[in-house]
């Protein structure tokens, strides 16, 4: 089998070597920047896209297609951001006479309307967060209040990141905050339609993974913990969660089970639900794909999803009982992004000039970088991720702090101190995180540096050491190699 | 050699005395001594009196900006120099307005020429970072001396847009 892996970075490597482990072969794509990352080695074939732009490279249904078909595959990885959850493309894929390596498109559509999905979730009796169909008077809202319990959430039908969203924690301040919503729903989004939500205050996320083969059989493999968000943006990831029991996990695996039954799902996918302190869980929605942290579950269930989902989408049965998938062990993901936590996570563009990956045991580096690669504003800004894994949690965060140790990427601002400060933490520590924590973490600033290496920066700076030799990776430096090499040869020639 | 700088945002002032290889810091008021051995381009050897010998791996990512990956723990340092600072701003006192990046990102456009008068407050180049295109302005406004940047250029934080009156 030729696998078209239709994406970039760490994905794009990951999902290569799922293909050459299966013994199957990799074609990978790359656009104008990409050309130094390390898909493009490790595939067995690598073709251009075009300019750095998303639409003229990972974007381009047509010019995929094309590579495709030219390089003769017979099957499309999607991988996950870009093209991953849209049906057109799956559609597209099918329609060349391709393999499209996921969930059907008619699946991906069902489930990517959120609304659907949550009706899908109540007919089956997984809750969902109580909410009310659109609303024009606060009455209707204070009707609703009343029979969940305050607070609520009020949002605008066409609201969307924070805009148009009030929280109301008291009767007395509802008519206002309805009115105030419909307004802004109106300014922002022409549309002064408002409806109400049950508030799950200090939620956790926690999402369940499942693997489904053709022929019905779906199993689940355990929750994982994905609090740890800045802006939705997950940074932190675990599994298992500490705050689901065995019973608890039977539920949530059931809930998710269901829910792919329902929706004829295939291949590998997430469903993911708020969990409330209380325990009660509420349905979210589906990500019809393989998700950023899927390693965390490989390594605490021994399975590796990105090449069952390759199998199960070449018609495989799937042979994974569920009775046998018990997690063991803790597992934990840092995602290492380009951006500065201490200055308000800019982004923190720029070329690798060193790199230094840890290792031994327990540790998995799933990387898109390579030294002297330039990480460009282009794209998604994740480089890397460290996946550490531990016969305990107590073992895994003690894992976790040596890895961290030993990891150094040097010529842009990265999240790796994020997570040193992260350990540091007694509430991390303790697992005693919401989907709010991390924000309100970062509220407090970060500190002086340790007056040592201060020292050793003024030394550097001072003694002239910091003036750079002539960078190697420079078009400049390589002419200069190519030009040393060929005198060599031309030496030799000459019996030298 | 004797060198002072301050740390970044008003921090701690810090002293460095070389004397052969032998290296003396202050930071505020805290003391060290060591010998600084380079490796590599971006790798030395720390060694201190007492025999202890620490590698550090480092590199200057702009004027004063030292990324130092030391002990397990990467860390920014930012090193001003007063000198230097304070001959830059009197610069830009005489010589106008100095406009830089807030954020990195990449120059979408450019607004203006050298040779425009701005009104305050005037638009002088479209900034797109962290998906958001943002307007650099000219407070003071005046004649624009220099454009520094191009559209499509990629610009780090605190780089020198265009300098106006």
């Amino acid at each position: 089998m030729r696998v078209l892996v239709a994406n970039r970075g760490e994905i794009a490597v990951r999902l290569i070597r799922a293909c050459r482990e299966l013994g199957w072969e990799a074609v990978a794509v790359f656009s104008e920047v990409d050309a130094d990352k390390p898909h493009v080695r490790e595939a067995h074939w690598a073709v251009p896209l075009g300019p750095a732009a998303p639409e003229a490279s990972y974007l381009a249904v047509p010019r995929l297609l094309e590579v495709a078909k030219e390089l003769g595959c017979q099957a499309v990885h999607p991988g996950y951001g870009f093209l991953a959850e849209n049906p057109a493309f799956a559609r597209a894929v099918q329609q060349a006479g391709l393999l499209w390596i996921g969930p059907s498109p008619e699946t991906i559509e069902l489930l990517g309307a959120k609304t659907a999905a949550r009706e899908l979730a109540t007919r089956l009796g997984v809750p969902t967060v109580p909410g009310t169909p659109p609303l024009e008077h606060p009455e209707q809202a204070r009707a609703f209040a009343r029979e969940v319990g305050y607070p609520i959430l009020l949002k605008a039908v066409g609201g969307g990141g924070g805009k148009g969203m009030r929280v109301v924690r008291e009767e007395a301040a509802l008519e206002e905050s309805f009115l105030r919503a419909q307004e802004e729903g109106r300014a922002f989004f022409a549309d002064p339609r408002v409806y109400a939500e049950k508030l799950i205050e200090k939620p956790r996320h926690v999402e369940v993974q499942i693997l489904a083969d053709r022929f019905g059989q779906v199993v689940h493999l355990g929750e994982r913990e994905c609090s740890l968000q800045r802006r939705h943006q997950k940074l932190l990831e675990e599994a298992p969660s500490v705050a689901v029991s065995p019973q608890l996990r039977s539920q949530l695996g059931e809930a998710a089970v269901a829910l792919a039954k329902a929706s004829g799902y295939t291949t590998a996918g997430t469903v993911e639900f708020l969990l409330a302190p209380d325990g009660r869980f509420y349905f979210l929605e589906v990500n019809t794909r393989l998700q950023v942290e899927h390693p965390v579950t490989e390594v605490v269930y021994g399975v590796d999803l990105a090449q069952w989902m390759m199998r199960l989408s070449a018609g495989e049965k799937l042979a994974l009982r569920q009775e046998e998938l018990v997690p063991r062990g803790h597992g934990i993901e840092c995602r290492i992004v380009a951006e500065d936590p201490a200055q308000g996570f800019a982004p923190s563009p720029g070329r690798i000039l060193l790199l230094r990956e840890p290792a031994g045991p327990g540790v998995r580096v799933d990387s898109g970088i390579l030294e002297g690669c330039q990480v460009t504003l282009d794209y998604d800004p994740l480089l890397a991720k460290l996946i550490i894994w531990g016969e305990t949690r107590e073992q895994a965060l003690a894992r976790l702090r040596r890895a961290l140790g030993e990891y150094a990427i040097l010529g842009l601002a990265t999240t790796l101190p994020l997570f040193e400060r992260l350990l540091d933490d007694r509430d991390f520590l303790a697992g005693e995180v919401h989907t709010g924590w991390l924000e309100e973490k970062l509220a407090g600033r970060f500190e002086e540096p340790e007056p040592l290496p201060v020292a050793v920066a003024a030394a550097l700076e001072a003694a002239g050491l910091g003036v750079v030799s002539p960078d190697p990776y420079s078009a400049a430096g390589e002419l200069r190699a190519w030009r040393e090499a060929s005198r060599r040869r031309m030496l030799r020639g000459w019996g030298a | 050699m004797r060198r002072t700088f301050r740390l970044g945002q008003g921090g701690s002032e810090v002293h460095v005395q070389v004397v052969g290889s032998v290296v003396s810091v202050s930071v505020g008021g805290q003391g060290f001594q060591f010998a600084l051995e380079r490796q590599g381009a971006h790798r030395a050897l720390v060694a201190f009196p007492d025999g202890r010998r620490w590698e550090v791996l480092f590199a200057r990512l702009g004027k004063g900006r030292w990324q130092l990956h030391l002990a397990g723990r990467t860390t920014t340092v930012v090193l001003e120099d007063p000198w230097a600072e304070a001959s830059a701003k009197r610069a830009g006192e005489d010589g106008g307005e100095v406009l830089r990046a807030p954020i990195p990102g990449r120059i979408v456009e450019v607004l203006v020429a050298p040779g425009n008068h701005l009104a305050p407050g005037a638009p002088v180049v479209v900034l797109e970072a962290m998906k958001m295109q943002n307007l650099i302005a000219t407070q003071a406004g005046g004649q624009v001396q220099q454009v520094l940047v191009v559209p499509g250029a990629t610009v780090e934080r605190g780089q020198v847009l265009a300098i106006v009156g």
